[in-house]
């Protein structure tokens, strides 16, 4: 059935998913704080499409911020968004990948209100597969590397279709405005203007983002990097790759 | 041609999985005063039997009349014919219009005929259709409106299914259009999971009476849809004529 969830989901290009579904991860009774809303089984992988629909029908307004756990620690993936009640909205963020223990959750500011979500789940071995890094600071940091015996690119889903290129979704968690710089550094070099992919982009505070373009296809030991000078303020930053 | 054509619509639109499908060009020549049905090869225009068609693409008139020109669409099945959009104008003659496919996608079955209505004549018109075995899992609802809770769609059992969006022509993506004979109605589309009571309206507020006017096209609830989840819409249409349609994708549960 993967040939169907790629048609369905990617426009035709077959071949990203071995043996996929989709789960349903609706949750019509939310707690309030964070939920849970799906773990990745072992020997599994899931893209988390970019967005979760809620309704709230708590009783007040209620604000919804949706997060996934890696390592057991929860990072903001979106804005916040408050919404009355008995009323409807979508909570929206660049699509990831998410790996065996890996979990999609959601924060709603009240119990008894629902989220509406699903994910594509697949076998491991399949060539899509994501970087996330939660500690983009203080300088450059490598995001992704290619394999040896690989190639790699960049790849953007239907949230973004018709957008030029492809890029790195970024969040910043901190109350202080950063900048980042994007690099794809050829095997063997280091990261410098030659490989710049990107200008510096000011990504403001609490939980603004920005789509960090990366261009181009990655041959063995090619890598993607990272700026951001300042010293303290992290920045989270992922993407989605098809490695073959 | 087939594997070409579903590479090629695929990839433009991510349409998935079109079966042996047909692309037509539908036309109106030098139509007369009022209805004019769109013809394939000088016949008007049904999907044959065992076939679905969608239009594609946006509607163009070329308004040759020598004045001012408007026109609406309709859409006919079986002996119901049902306005489906509300009046375009074309400024002058000589002049073209692009009457967008967003106004007048209801998937079409053998029966169904599409129509566009003329304040004047000599008008031509044109539209792609694409037509395709109804074996695949690109549907339509279409459904009279009653005062009250209407169901659309119940998702049948081995099925999973998700409203497909006809404004960007992409899964996931809610989109439901609708016409009814007055100005305003308040409706509410909305999703219920199977034995639950819960109806989850991601857009429309339940609160806040929606304008619902004629030919309007508004968001809808699009989760992923498993056996007996159910697509729904409330109005309180007790004097006026409503009817409102959608496009989903139903396919085998994964």
């Amino acid at each position: 059935m993967a040939d169907i969830i790629n048609s369905i989901y990617n426009s035709g290009w077959n071949g990203f998913y071995n043996n996929a579904k989709f789960v349903d991860v609706t949750n019509l009774n939310l707690s309030a704080g964070d939920n849970d809303l799906y773990t990745v089984p072992t020997g599994k992988r899931a893209l988390v499409p970019y967005v979760l629909s809620t309704y709230n029908n708590s009783g007040s307004t209620c604000t919804y911020q949706a997060k996934i756990k890696v390592g057991g620690t929860r990072y903001i993936i979106s804005s916040a968004a408050g919404i009355g009640n008995n009323s409807g909205s979508t909570t929206n963020y660049r699509s990831l990948v998410l790996e065996a223990g890996e979990s999609l959750c959601i924060s709603s500011s009240n119990a008894g209100s629902c989220v509406l979500g699903w994910v594509i789940e697949f076998d491991d071995s399949s060539p899509m597969k994501s970087f996330k890094n939660f500690n983009v600071v203080n300088g450059n940091v490598t995001l992704y590397t290619c394999p040896s015996g690989k190639t790699a690119k960049m790849f953007n889903l239907v949230e973004t279709a018709g957008a030029s290129g492809s890029a790195a979704a970024t969040i910043n968690p901190t109350a202080t405005g950063v900048n980042l710089t994007m690099y794809l550094v050829p095997s063997g070099q280091s990261v410098g203007v030659n490989y710049q992919n990107q200008q510096a982009t000011g990504i403001f505070a609490s939980a603004d983002s920005v789509d960090a373009p990366i261009s181009g296809v990655l041959a063995a030991g090619d890598f993607i990097a990272a700026n951001n000078p300042n010293a303290s303020n992290q920045l989270y930053v992922w993407g989605i790759v098809i490695e073959q | 041609m087939t594997d070409a054509l579903n590479g090629l619509v695929k990839g433009l639109y991510g349409i998935p999985c079109f079966e042996a499908p047909k692309c037509l060009t539908g036309r109106i020549r030098n139509g007369t005063l009022g209805d004019n049905t769109i013809q394939v090869n000088g016949t008007n225009y049904t999907p044959p039997s065992g076939r679905r068609a969608m239009i594609f693409s946006d509607v163009l008139f070329a308004n040759l009349s020598g004045s001012a020109a408007t026109v609406f669409a309709k859409f006919t099945r079986g002996a119901n014919t049902y306005t489906i959009s509300d009046t375009q104008s074309v400024s002058s003659s000589n002049a073209m219009v692009s009457f967008s496919r967003q106004r007048v996608l209801p998937v079409m079955s053998n029966g169904d005929y599409l129509i566009f209505n003329y304040a004047t004549s000599s008008c031509n018109a044109w539209v792609s259709i694409i037509e395709f075995d109804d074996s695949c899992f690109i549907k339509g609802a279409f459904a009279e409106l009653s005062n009250g809770i209407n169901t659309l769609y119940t998702v049948p059992s081995g099925k999973q299914a998700s409203v497909f969006n006809n404004r960007d022509m992409t899964p996931f993506r809610g989109a439901m259009f609708g016409y009814n004979t007055e100005a305003a109605r308040q409706v509410i589309p909305y999703f219920q999971k199977n034995g639950s009571s819960i109806n989850c309206s991601t857009s429309i507020s339940n609160s806040v009476v929606g304008v619902w006017g004629s030919g309007a096209g508004f968001q809808m609830p699009a989760p992923l849809m498993n056996p007996g989840d159910t697509i729904k819409i409330s109005t309180n249409a007790t004097t006026a004529q409503a009817w409102a349609w959608f496009t989903y994708l139903e396919f085998p549960t994964q």
